[in-house]
């Protein structure tokens, strides 16, 4: 079975009726409507946006310039002691890569 | 694109898009009497796209509808429209995608089979043949019917098809491909 043969003597049925009209009269009433702005032009043409607008933009200027900078940064994290805590060190020595350690072998001692 | 259907669709001819150009143009200039000449060249692929997109005549008529609205209200593009066919397919197949997602939201209404295909005149054998491709219609993916239709009704080229419904004209084919095999299948015991 080739393609004309799928579909021979049989075609998609046309729009019903009524519909005609229907879609008609609805694209009509969009085409004789004032097309809707977009969001600038409806921020352009509101007095009260473009004031929300330069009241906003006036108060970020301001604080930028009136807000006082800190002197320095504080440390993002805090510092460490300067000696390490013996518990830690002991787990994070690596007994394998410990040029210092005796192989398991000879007693198991690390 | 030639195919089994020129006989039964009268208008279905490789220029129906340009033939929406001077329509397109008159609808930008806000001239309302060319969408009587635009649902005269494309309702049927429109109606025929929603059809088998959504599978309910319901939302077919709310997806025609819908489209012809779109096209009102998008009249300030349509001069620059390149593809004027292929643009108001795009409306309907994003419009179709939009009804399906709005029925997706009330699965408590019953899916009904819509008749994909009629047969032309009352022949008991045509009205038969119709009957068996529209079951067979109504097992394939939606997106797949929508690929054999705008391919073997509309006319359209896989390039076209990709733009319609924004994949890659590779998957419009393939989709198109395994569309027919599988009516090929479901029809192959009976035609």
């Amino acid at each position: 079975m080739n393609d004309d043969q799928v579909f021979r003597g049989v075609t998609p049925p046309s729009a019903p009726d009524g519909l005609r009209e229907k879609a008609l009269a609805a694209a009509r009433t969009a085409l004789t409507a004032p097309s809707r702005p977009d969001a600038w032009a409806r921020l352009a043409s509101s007095r009260a946006a473009r004031l929300a607008w330069a009241a906003s933009v006036a108060l970020l200027a301001a604080a930028n310039v009136l807000v006082p900078r800190s002197a320095a940064p504080g440390p993002a994290v805090a510092a460490a002691s300067g000696k390490p805590d013996a518990e830690l060190t002991a787990i994070a020595r690596l007994p394998r890569i410990d040029e210092h350690s005796l192989p398991a072998l000879e007693g198991g001692r690390s | 694109m030639a195919g089994p259907l020129d006989e039964d669709i009268p208008d279905r001819d490789a220029s129906w898009s340009e033939a929406l150009r001077a329509p397109f143009d008159a609808l930008a200039s806000g001239d309302a009497a060319a969408l009587g000449t635009v649902w005269d060249l494309a309702s049927r692929r429109l109606y025929g796209l929603a059809l088998w997109r959504t599978g309910r005549e319901e939302d077919a008529r709310d997806v025609v509808q819908d489209v012809f609205v779109r096209l009102a209200s998008r009249r300030g593009e349509l001069a620059a429209v390149a593809q004027p066919g292929v643009w108001l397919l795009a409306v309907a197949h994003n419009a179709a995608v939009d009804a399906m997602r709005r029925r997706a939201r009330r699965p408590t209404e019953p899916l009904e089979c819509a008749a994909h295909v009629a047969a032309p005149g009352a022949d008991p054998e045509r009205v038969a043949a119709a009957a068996r491709t529209s079951e067979a219609l109504s097992q394939l993916p939606p997106h797949q019917r929508e690929a054999v239709l705008l391919h073997h009704v509309a006319g359209c080229s896989f390039r076209e098809i990709g733009a319609i419904t924004g994949v890659p004209a590779f998957t419009a084919a393939s989709r198109c491909r395994l569309a027919l095999a599988r009516l090929r299948r479901l029809l192959g015991d009976t035609r």
